[in-house]
């Protein structure tokens, strides 16, 4: 066989077809076959091009890195189900696909050199304001991206924002726009408002039980209470484990003597001087001679603190009658420390000499820093020999604690064993119960978990966070159900109770418009009310309730008459009546204000023309989700 | 290749063909080449035509930024300007020009020259763009016809139905017409189109000019 390969080699048709594949690689390269290898169906097409099953992990993969870095111990563990962050993933992939489509086919692309300059000007990739290499690869590195498939993103991501770019930096604001808006957020009204109030309707309706029966019967989805189970407990806490450890007193004692030992030469004292300076102008001699004076006055009785305001050249301290404040061991020059620790309480040195010139020293205070008795620390203690010891402990107590309730039928026998007690639940629904271990994600899960749930097991070992393990059971199910009529009878009644009372009380406010409608704003006073007036009411006034503000500003125009409305309240409703809409006259418009309004329109229409763009392209898409 | 030759027989029976078909292969592979070579040269140029006009557009958005609310003085301004013009003229076929057509309007109607703006818009739909950019320019064709104190105009302008898309728009820009010609039903219908057509229940300002523009009895209570 192989020998007729070779013969059949050297015949011109074989020569040929060698010949073609020559060229075929020589011009299009190894791609040209390794392309036709064909990879598995992508999950989304859009207008024929493929988002990969790649692409769509990468994109998850970095929107759940970016979520974690965001919210830190925080993240709710369902808020990164792959289920959930590839619907927004692919949403956005599709989007980005959609407009980079349409750049490309008006034209636009992104020149090589521009994507070089946008990286080495990002700052997040400069050091001392220079481009870093290894910087830039490790930041991308963080982010879970190659420099290629950055490369990629952002030449995406540029060539959209040119497209943004075209529509929105290119929109504008004519003048008649600006002064219309002006017009419009500066018109005020002239508003009158009176509130009913609901309570005394309340006491004039009934409701029958046939009503209340007859609504329990319509509504009941409304009466449907969630899912909710009960739940028995053993916790492994990391502060019971350490309160069991055994510590030697001579253990303690130990401990104790190291922090004496800590205490030594810790003593601080509140020390004061009077610096007299040796300097050009004053000799040696005349500088002690100085200070022996003041020794002497002092002796006489003369204050410390007045003299060193007078006398004393140092200008740190003059000033508050030589005080240095508490001074440690090692701070100050030797001479002047090894004075100052033979002082007592009180006592003035004689001048000492130093490299500044000489000193009076006063030793104002010694800060009793005396070492804690061993009876008022030995608590403290113990907790931290325990704490250190409880650590191996309760990582071996937790791993029996597993083994044990993943093997029992339930959690007496772990409970048991480790000595804990099985504490139980109130019930809570899938979003937790009341306090903050019923709302613990991670028990919320183990609990919901079907082998929990519906099998009736043993959960695994729960973290609630460091310090706290929890294997719980399910130890009732209540099903999502409707709540039986008794349960909710309260509750419907109050209900119809203020539908009735409400649709009086609106049956009357209709009956003062009409009056009013008839006799004018004075008829009020036949219903016992009086208006509430504001004219010249702003869109943003604060001195009207702001239900009635929102709602005068949506009644129409008055013509003849004013125009009147009914606005619900808290408590009841309100009549509002619009007697006048004032234009502004004459609106003068500062430059400033002007610009201020001209980007917000203009802002507005290239906003809106940049989502019209997208759902254009949307709507005239071909996509197909497999 | 069944029978046995020698390999002179071989060499004499290729010498034969290349005789008779050699000119035409020479000729064949050469068009070929040509083809090859030309194709490639032409792409090569799109591509550095397509490079150049996002250069130069880049250069544009950065001399034409602002800071919010602020407006370009007017060196700035001569630049942008000067830059525009050279894209719009150069780029004729990339949305590169009509984008810079896009901003000249910009830049003439924010200084007050409406008829010039108008001008540049209509050079855009003179391209025959693709119909989202068509569809944006129309829109701010038929705002400047209004803002020049013609709503008939406007209103004309917008004859035909919107892209799909650009419906909210559209009829917002046909309500401020109509509520120019002091038609408040008919504003106040297209105002209500306009909401129906919003996403996320509309912009504060549309529904302010709608609430401008309500209808007495349409309130409750009444």
């Amino acid at each position: 066989m192989l020998q007729s390969m070779r013969e059949n080699s050297q015949g011109i048709i074989a020569k040929i077809i060698v010949g073609f594949i020559i060229v075929t690689f020589a011009l299009w390269g190894v791609d040209s076959l390794v392309g036709l290898a064909s990879a598995p169906d992508a999950p989304v097409e859009v207008n024929g091009v493929e988002i990969t099953e790649q692409q769509i992990r990468e994109g998850v993969e970095l929107q759940r890195r970016q979520l974690m870095a965001q919210m830190g111990d925080n993240l709710d563990p369902s808020l990164l189900e792959d289920s959930l962050l590839r619907g927004m993933v692919i949403e956005g992939l599709v989007q980005q696909t959609l407009l980079v489509q349409h750049a490309r086919e008006q034209g636009m692309g992104v020149a090589d050199e521009h994507m070089d300059q946008i990286i080495l000007q990002t700052p997040d990739f400069q050091v001392d304001g220079r481009f870093d290499r290894s910087r830039f690869e490790a930041l991308l590195r963080n982010v879970g991206l190659t420099p290629l498939m950055y490369r990629d993103y952002l030449r995406k991501d540029t060539l959209i924002n040119q497209s943004q770019a075209g529509l929105v930096a290119t929109a504008f604001a004519l003048p008649r726009e600006i002064s219309e808006l002006a017009a419009l957020d500066r018109q005020t009204r002239d508003i009158r408002y009176v509130d009913l109030e609901l309570a005394p309707y309340r006491d004039q309706v009934v409701v029958s039980d046939d009503e209340i029966a007859e609504y329990y019967e319509a509504n009941r989805e409304e009466f449907r209470s969630p899912e909710q189970v009960a739940i028995e407990y053993v916790m492994l806490n990391k502060a019971d484990v350490a309160a069991g450890i055994e510590v030697e007193e001579a253990e303690l004692q130990s401990e104790y003597e190291r922090l004496v030992d800590s205490f030594e030469g810790d003593e601080a004292r509140e020390a004061a001087h009077i610096l007299i300076q040796v300097n050009d102008e004053r000799s040696a001699e005349e500088a002690r001679t100085l200070a022996e004076d003041l020794t002497a006055q002092l002796e006489s009785g003369a204050d410390f603190a007045v003299l060193a305001r007078e006398y004393s050249e140092d200008p740190g301290s003059a000033e508050a009658g030589g005080d240095l404040g508490y001074v440690e061991r090692g701070v100050m020059v030797p001479e002047f420390e090894e004075a100052l620790y033979k002082l007592k309480e009180g006592e003035v040195s004689t001048p000492v000499q130093t490299d500044f010139g000489y000193h009076l020293i006063k030793l104002v205070a010694i800060d009793d820093a005396e070492p804690p008795r061993f009876e008022e620390v030995r608590t403290s203690l113990l907790n931290e020999l325990q704490s250190q010891r409880a650590e191996s402990l309760f990582v071996a107590r937790a791993e029996e604690l597993a083994d044990i309730s993943f093997s029992a039928a339930d959690l007496r026998e772990p409970a048991e064993a480790l000595n804990l007690d099985i504490q139980t639940s109130d019930f809570f629904g899938r979003e937790g119960g009341a306090d903050t271990l019923l709302s613990n994600p991670r028990l919320l899960a183990a609990a919901f978990d079907p082998e929990v749930l519906e099998a009736g097991n043993n959960s695994e070992l729960v973290e609630l966070d460091a310090d706290r393990m929890v294997v719980l059971r399910v130890k009732e199910h209540r099903p999502a159900q409707v709540e039986p009529l008794g349960q909710v009878r309260e509750q419907i009644q109050a209900l119809l109770i203020n539908q009735k009372a409400v649709a009086r009380l609106r049956d009357d406010a209709q009956e003062m418009i009409v009056a009013m409608q008839a006799q004018g704003l004075e008829a009020i006073a036949q219903f016992d009310k009086s208006w509430q007036e504001q004219d010249a009411m702003e869109r943003g006034d604060q001195s009207v309730p702001a239900a009635i503000r929102d709602r005068a500003f949506k009644l129409a125009k008055p013509l003849d008459a004013p125009s009147f409305g009914i606005v619900e309240r808290v408590d009841g409703l309100a009549v509002v009546a619009v007697t006048a809409v004032n234009e502004p006259q004459d609106l003068v418009l500062s430059d400033a204000e002007r610009q201020g309004l001209g980007g917000f329109i203009a802002n507005r229409y290239g906003q809106a023309d940049y989502q019209a763009l997208l759902s254009h392209l949307r709507a005239n898409a071909e996509i197909e989700q497999r | 290749m069944a029978e046995l030759r020698t390999e002179e027989e071989q060499v004499e029976a290729l010498k034969n063909w290349w005789r008779e078909n050699g000119r035409s292969t020479l000729l064949g592979v050469g068009l070929a080449a040509l083809a090859v070579f030309g194709w490639k040269a032409w792409q090569q140029h799109e591509q550095q035509t397509m490079q150049a006009g996002a250069m130069a557009y880049q250069s544009l958005m950065t001399a034409a930024a602002t800071q919010p609310g602020a407006q370009l003085d007017g060196e700035r301004r001569k630049t942008a300007t000067h830059l525009a013009g050279q894209l719009k003229e150069e780029h004729q076929d990339s949305a590169y020009g009509l984008y810079a057509a896009l901003w000249l309007a910009k830049s003439a109607a924010e200084t007050g020259n409406l008829d010039q703006a108008t001008a540049e818009l209509e050079w855009v739909l003179a391209q025959e763009p693709e119909s989202a950019i068509a569809e944006a320019a129309r829109l701010r064709l038929a705002r400047l016809k209004l803002a020049q104190g013609d709503p008939q105009g406007a209103l004309a302008r917008l004859e035909g139905a919107a892209e799909e898309g650009f419906q909210a728009a559209f009829y917002e820009i046909q309500g401020d017409a109509y509520q120019a010609l002091g038609e408040e039903g008919k504003a106040r219908a297209a105002y209500e189109s306009a909401l129906a057509a919003s996403a996320n229940g509309g912009h504060p300002l549309l529904s302010m000019k709608l609430d401008d523009v309500a209808a007495i009895g349409a309130q409750d209570g009444q």
